[in-house]
C-alpha cells in the first residue's frame, strides 16, 4: 500500500476521489444564515426563545404618515392617509407572509367595547370600586346619577348614546374602562376611526408579525420584498411609510456585507494573487496554493454529517480559517524546492515542525468546540477538519510538484531571503520585552463590549427612523418586559396577576398590563364574590331608590329595570377564553400569546414597564422568586450576553494560551526554544492589546475570537523557525514564514477596509497581530535562541 | 276564425297598450328619478353656497325629547352657535342648563355645578360620536356624508338623511332637516330612532354672518 501511495498519479487519484465523494455528501447540505447563530445557546433558548413565542423578534412596525409641516391635518389629507393605512394593513392582512396584523379596531369599537366592559365588570370591580359603589348607591348618589342621566339624556350626547346610558345610570362602566389607559403597550397610541395614531395625529401604526423568522437573511429579503410591493401599492399621494424593527437592522447588515465582500474579495484576490506572483513566478507555486482548498470539501461533508443545517457565518469563517492550511503547504513546497539534503531527508526534517504546527493550530480550535456559541462550535470544527485534511494532502501532494530542486528564486523571494540589518540580539530582545511589556500594561484597561449592538451595521437611515419612530410614538428610552408563562391560559392569567400585584405594590401604577382587563381565574373567583355579596346587600334597595327618585325626575318607575337585572346575582363566571375574545382582541393579541406549542411555558402574556432608575433590581426580583416568571430589558438583557460571552471568551482565551504554551513545553522542553516558539504570540497579544487601548474601542466578540485565530497562527510561526534554527534551515523558513505572514494580512487587512463593523474587527485584529507576530517570528524568535542548536 | 283573428287583435292591441304604458311609466319614472336626483344636487348645491357666505351662526332652540324611559316628553330650551369650519357651541339654558363646546379635535363640557370636562376627539370615542352627530344637521355639509347616510328630498326644503350601516344605523332610523324657504337654515329636525324614541328640534331667532366672540367657543359660562 504505502509503495502504492508512492506514485504521484495515484496520490493525486485517492485525494481527488475523496474529494469527489465528498462533493457528493456535501451538496445536499442546508446553509442558515441567522443572526441567532452569534449568541450564546442559553439566550437563544431563554430569553430569545419568549421573545421569539411573544412575536416581538419577528414583527415589523409600520409608521405610515402624510407629509405635513402644518401642526394638523385637514379632513382630506386625514382621508388620504386613513384609506392608505386601511389598504396596506388589508394587503398585509391577506399576505401569507405574516401570521398576524394589528392596523386597526374593528368597526363599532367605540360601543362595542363600553358593552364588553358592562358584561365584565363582575370579572373587573376591585375591593376598592365596591367603596365607589357603596357611595354610588346611596340615596344622594343615586339622585346625582339620575340627575346626570336626566341631563346627558337631554343634551346631543342623549341621541347618540341614550341606550348606553339608560342601560349604566350609576356609570359602573367608566369605574371599569379606567382600566383602559393600563393597556397601552409600548407606545401612546390614540384612536381615529379605529387606527392607531401618534400624539400628532399625522402618523399611523401597523405592526405585523412575519411568520419566519427575520433574523434569517433569506426570510429578510424576502419578507421585505413583499413588504416593499405593498407600501408602494398602498400609498396614496403625499403620504409615506417606513418599518422599524428586526427587518431592517437585518437586511442593512446583509447589504453592508454583501457590499463589503463585493469590493473586497476582488480586491484581496488580486493582491494576493499579484504578491504570489511576484514571489514565486512560478504556475506550480499557484497549484501549491491551491491544493490545501481541496480539504474545503470533505470537511464540509464531515461537518454536514454532525449538523443538518450549517450556519452560513460558520461557513464562511470556517472556510477562511482552512486557508491557513495554505502556510503549511508554502512550508513544505519551500522546503522540497529551495533545500538541499535529498526529498526523503528534508519530508523527514519536515515532519516534526508539520505536526506540531497542526497539533497547536488545531488545539485553538478543539477549545473553541466548548463554546457556548453554536455558530464558533461549527465554525471550529469546520475549521479542525479543514487543517487535518489540507496538511494531509498537502502532504501527499506538494512533494509531486515540488520537483527541480533550485529553482530560480522570484523577486519577492529574493526580497524575503535578504538579511535585513536587525541590530544586535540583546538589542531586539530588549525592545521586545518592552513591547510585551507596553502590551502587559495595556492588557488591564482593555475594554471588554459584549453589546452585539458594537457589531449591528446601521446606517444614518436606520438610526434616523428609529429615533424618529421613538419620539412620535413616545417609545420609552429603556424598558422591560415581564413575560408570565404557563402551560394554558388559566395559569398564565393567575401568574400575570402575581406580576401585576408585585408590580403595583413596589412601583405604582406606571406599568402597562393587561391583568385589570383579564385577571387570572383565582382573582375572578375572588370578584365574583365580592360582585355577589355587594348587589346582596344592596340590589332591592338601589331598586326601590332608583323607582322613587327616578319617577321624582320625570322617568317611568321601571325606566332602569333592565339595569338592575344586570346586576344579578351568582352571575356565571366567565370563561379565560372568553374574556380574551369580543372587541379587545386585537388589544390582546399583542399582550397575550399562545406559542402553539405544548409545554410548561407555552402561553405568556406580557407587561410592559418604562425603566427608571432602580427600578430594574426591583422587578427581577419578581422573577427570581417565580421560575415562570421572566423579566427581560435590552439593559439586562445586553449585560447578560456580554457576560456570558464575556464568561465564555476569557475561558477560551486561558484555555487557548494554556494549550499553546504545553504544546510548546512538550514539543521543545527547554526554556530557550519554548521562549522562542512562543515569542510570536506574545507579541500578537500585545499588539492586539495595544491597538485597542490606543484606538479606545474597546474589545468585542470579532476582536476575541480572531485572536484565538492569530494565537494559533502565531505559534506556528514560531514552531517553525525554532525548528528550522534547531535544523540550519532558517533562511528558507524564513522565506516560507514572511510569505505565509504577508499573505494572511493581506487576505484579512483587507477585511479592515470593511464599513461592517464585524469585518472590520476581525481584518484589523488579523492585520495587526499577524503583522507583529511575522518580524518576531523571523528576528526576535532566532535573537532569543541565539547561536545554540539542537 | 274572424273572431279569434279579432280577439288576437284585441289581445295584441291590449298587449300593445300595456307595453307602451309600462314603457311610458318607465320612461317617466326614469325622468323623474334623474330630475329628483338633480333637484336635490341643485338644493344642496344652493345650501352648500349659503353656507360659505355665513362663516358663522348663532340661534335658539327647544328640543323635544320623547323617549320610553321619560314619563312624558321633555322639552329642553338652549342656544346654538357654530363658527365655521369646526368651532360649535351647544348650550342647554333651560329647565338643566349645560353646555357643550367643540372646537376643532377637543372640546368642553359643562354642567352648572360640576367643574368644566375637556375632552379630546381623538381619544373620547364616545364626544367623538356625538360632535359627528352634531355637525351632521348643524353644518349643512352634506356632501360629504353621502358615504354614511342615504340623502334624499322628500318636500320642498325637506332633506332625509337614513344611516347606510356602522353603530349609527343601529339606534337612528331616519334624520328629517327642514330648511327655512327663505333663510335655508334647518329650521326644524326631527329624529326617529329605532325602537321608537324621537327628538324634535327647532331652531329659531337666526343670526348669520355676524363676528361671535371667541370666549363662546373657549368656555362655559361667560
Amino acid at each position: 500500500m504505502s509503495h502504492l501511495l508512492d506514485k504521484p498519479v495515484l496520490k493525486w487519484l485517492l485525494v481527488l476521489l475523496v474529494v469527489c465523494g465528498a462533493s457528493f455528501f456535501a451538496s445536499s447540505l442546508q446553509l442558515r444564515e441567522d443572526a441567532m447563530d452569534m449568541l450564546p445557546d442559553a439566550m437563544v433558548k431563554g430569553d430569545m426563545a419568549i421573545f421569539n413565542k411573544l412575536g416581538l423578534v419577528n414583527r415589523v412596525y409600520i409608521n405610515v404618515g402624510i407629509d405635513s409641516a402644518e401642526p394638523e391635518i385637514s379632513l382630506a389629507q386625514w382621508g388620504a392617509l386613513r384609506r392608505s393605512v386601511e389598504k396596506m394593513g388589508d394587503m398585509l392582512a391577506r399576505e401569507p407572509l405574516f401570521d398576524q396584523t394589528s392596523y386597526r379596531l374593528d368597526p363599532g369599537y367605540e360601543l362595542a367595547f363600553m358593552e364588553d366592559i358592562r358584561t365584565r365588570l363582575p370579572e373587573m370591580l376591585t375591593a376598592d370600586d365596591y367603596l365607589v359603589l357603596e357611595t354610588k348607591v346611596s340615596e344622594e348618589g343615586v339622585r346625582t346619577a339620575l340627575e346626570g342621566v336626566f341631563r346627558m339624556l337631554n343634551s346631543p350626547a342623549g341621541i347618540a348614546m341614550a341606550k348606553q346610558i339608560v342601560a349604566d345610570p350609576l356609570g359602573l362602566t367608566l369605574l371599569a374602562a379606567e382600566r383602559l389607559k393600563g393597556m397601552r403597550g409600548e407606545f401612546a397610541v390614540n384612536l381615529r376611526d379605529g387606527l392607531f395614531v401618534a400624539e400628532d395625529g399625522k402618523n399611523c401604526l401597523i405592526w405585523a408579525d412575519a411568520a419566519t423568522s427575520l433574523t434569517d437573511s433569506q426570510n429578510a429579503r424576502d419578507v421585505n420584498r413583499r413588504l416593499q410591493k405593498i407600501i408602494a401599492d398602498s400609498l396614496e399621494p403625499g403620504i409615506s411609510a417606513y418599518t422599524i424593527g428586526t427587518l431592517p437592522h437585518t437586511l442593512s447588515n446583509i447589504n453592508m456585507v454583501d457590499k463589503d465582500l463585493k469590493l473586497l474579495l476582488p480586491l484581496a484576490t488580486i493582491v494576493l494573487a499579484v504578491f504570489l506572483f511576484w514571489v514565486f513566478r512560478s504556475m506550480k507555486a499557484f497549484l501549491v496554493l491551491f491544493i490545501p482548498f481541496l480539504a474545503a470539501l470533505p470537511s464540509l461533508a464531515l461537518l454536514h454529517y454532525i449538523y443538518p443545517k450549517i450556519s452560513a457565518m460558520a461557513l464562511g469563517f470556517g472556510i477562511v480559517l482552512t486557508g491557513l492550511a495554505v502556510d503549511f503547504a508554502v512550508h513544505i513546497y519551500l522546503a522540497l524546492t529551495r533545500e538541499s539534503g535529498g526529498r526523503d531527508a528534508i519530508l523527514r526534517n519536515l515532519r516534526r515542525p508539520v505536526l506540531l504546527a497542526w497539533i497547536t493550530t488545531s488545539a485553538v480550535f478543539v477549545i473553541l468546540l466548548s463554546s457556548s456559541v453554536s455558530s464558533h462550535r461549527q465554525m471550529a470544527l469546520l475549521a479542525l477538519f479543514g487543517i487535518t485534511f489540507a496538511v494531509i494532502f498537502s502532504w501527499l501532494l506538494v512533494p509531486t510538484i515540488s520537483g527541480g530542486h533550485g529553482l530560480r528564486l522570484g523577486g519577492g523571494e529574493r526580497f524575503f531571503s535578504r538579511d535585513f540589518p536587525s541590530g544586535p540580539p540583546q538589542l531586539l530582545i530588549c525592545a521586545w520585552v518592552l513591547f510585551l511589556t507596553a502590551g502587559a500594561f495595556a492588557w488591564p484597561h482593555l475594554r471588554y463590549n459584549g453589546d452585539m449592538q458594537v457589531l449591528d451595521a446601521v446606517n444614518d437611515e436606520i438610526r434616523r427612523t428609529d429615533t424618529d419612530f421613538k419620539n412620535k410614538w413616545r417609545r420609552a428610552d429603556d424598558q422591560a418586559f415581564v413575560v408570565a408563562t404557563g402551560k394554558n391560559l388559566d395559569e398564565v392569567l393567575d401568574r400575570n396577576d402575581l406580576v401585576n400585584s408585585y408590580l403595583a405594590e413596589h412601583l405604582g401604577g406606571v406599568y402597562h398590563s393587561m391583568a385589570p382587563m383579564l385577571p387570572g381565574l383565582e382573582t375572578r373567583l375572588q370578584r365574583h364574590q365580592l360582585w355577589n355579596s355587594f348587589w346582596t346587600i344592596h340590589r332591592d334597595q338601589l331598586d326601590e331608590r332608583m323607582r322613587r327618585i327616578g319617577v321624582e325626575l320625570g322617568f317611568r318607575p321601571d325606566s332602569f329595570s333592565p339595569f338592575i337585572a344586570s346586576l344579578h346575582r351568582d352571575a356565571r363566571i366567565k370563561s379565560s377564553e372568553e374574556l380574551l375574545s369580543g372587541p379587545f382582541r386585537s388589544l390582546f393579541s399583542s399582550m397575550v400569546r399562545d406559542s402553539g406549542t405544548r409545554g410548561p411555558e407555552s402561553v405568556l402574556a406580557l407587561t410592559v414597564v418604562p425603566l427608571r432608575e432602580g427600578s430594574l433590581p426591583i422587578i427581577q426580583n419578581l422573577a427570581l422568586k417565580e421560575k415562570h416568571i421572566h423579566v427581560i430589558s435590552s439593559q439586562g438583557w445586553r449585560r447578560d450576553v456580554e457576560q456570558m460571552l464575556r464568561s465564555d471568551i476569557v475561558r477560551l482565551s486561558f484555555l487557548g494560551i494554556a494549550m499553546v504554551c504545553i504544546v510548546a513545553l512538550f514539543s521543545f522542553r527547554r526554556f530557550r526554544p519554548v521562549v522562542a516558539a512562543l515569542a510570536p504570540v506574545g507579541s500578537a497579544l500585545s499588539a492586539m492589546a495595544l491597538w485597542d487601548f490606543c484606538m479606545g474601542n474597546g474589545m468585542n466578540l470579532m476582536h476575541v475570537l480572531m485572536g484565538l485565530m492569530v494565537i494559533g497562527l502565531a505559534v506556528d510561526y514560531g514552531i517553525f523557525s525554532v525548528c528550522a534554527h534547531q535544523q540550519g534551515i532558517s533562511a528558507v523558513t524564513r522565506r516560507a514564514v514572511s510569505v505565509c505572514a504577508v499573505s494572511s494580512c493581506i487576505g484579512f487587512g483587507v477585511l479592515s477596509l470593511a464599513g461592517h463593523p464585524a469585518l472590520h474587527s476581525l481584518g484589523s485584529t488579523v492585520l495587526i497581530g499577524i503583522g507583529l507576530a511575522w518580524p518576531t517570528a523571523i528576528w526576535v524568535t532566532p535573537a532569543i535562541l541565539g547561536k545554540a542548536k539542537q | 276564425m274572424r273572431y279569434k283573428y279579432n280577439c288576437l287583435a284585441t289581445g295584441h292591441s291590449n298587449i300593445l297598450f300595456l307595453l307602451t304604458f309600462v314603457i311610458c311609466c318607465l320612461s317617466s319614472w326614469n325622468v323623474f328619478a334623474v330630475s329628483e336626483v338633480d333637484e336635490l344636487k341643485v338644493f344642496l348645491a344652493t345650501v352648500k353656497q349659503r353656507v360659505a357666505q355665513t362663516g358663522s351662526v348663532s340661534c335658539k332652540f327647544e328640543q323635544r325629547r320623547s323617549l320610553a324611559v321619560f314619563s312624558k316628553p321633555v322639552i329642553f330650551h338652549g342656544r346654538m352657535a357654530v363658527q365655521r369650519p369646526d368651532k360649535l357651541r351647544w348650550e342647554n339654558i333651560s329647565p338643566v342648563p349645560s353646555v357643550m363646546i367643540f372646537s376643532g379635535d377637543s372640546g368642553i363640557r359643562c354642567n352648572d355645578d360640576a367643574e368644566p370636562v375637556r375632552f379630546d376627539l381623538a381619544s373620547d370615542p364616545v364626544m367623538k360620536m356625538v360632535a359627528e352627530q352634531i355637525w351632521t344637521w348643524a353644518d349643512s355639509a352634506y356632501d360629504k356624508l353621502r358615504d354614511q347616510y342615504r340623502i334624499s328630498l322628500t318636500a320642498p326644503y325637506v332633506v332625509e338623511l337614513v344611516p347606510l350601516g356602522g353603530q349609527l344605523a343601529e339606534t337612528v332610523a331616519s334624520i328629517q332637516v327642514t330648511f327655512g324657504s327663505l333663510s335655508l337654515q334647518p329650521e326644524n329636525v326631527l329624529i326617529l330612532e329605532k325602537e321608537g324614541d324621537k327628538t324634535e328640534l327647532r331652531f329659531y331667532n337666526y343670526i348669520s354672518g355676524r363676528s361671535l366672540d371667541e370666549t363662546l367657543f373657549t368656555s362655559c359660562y361667560q
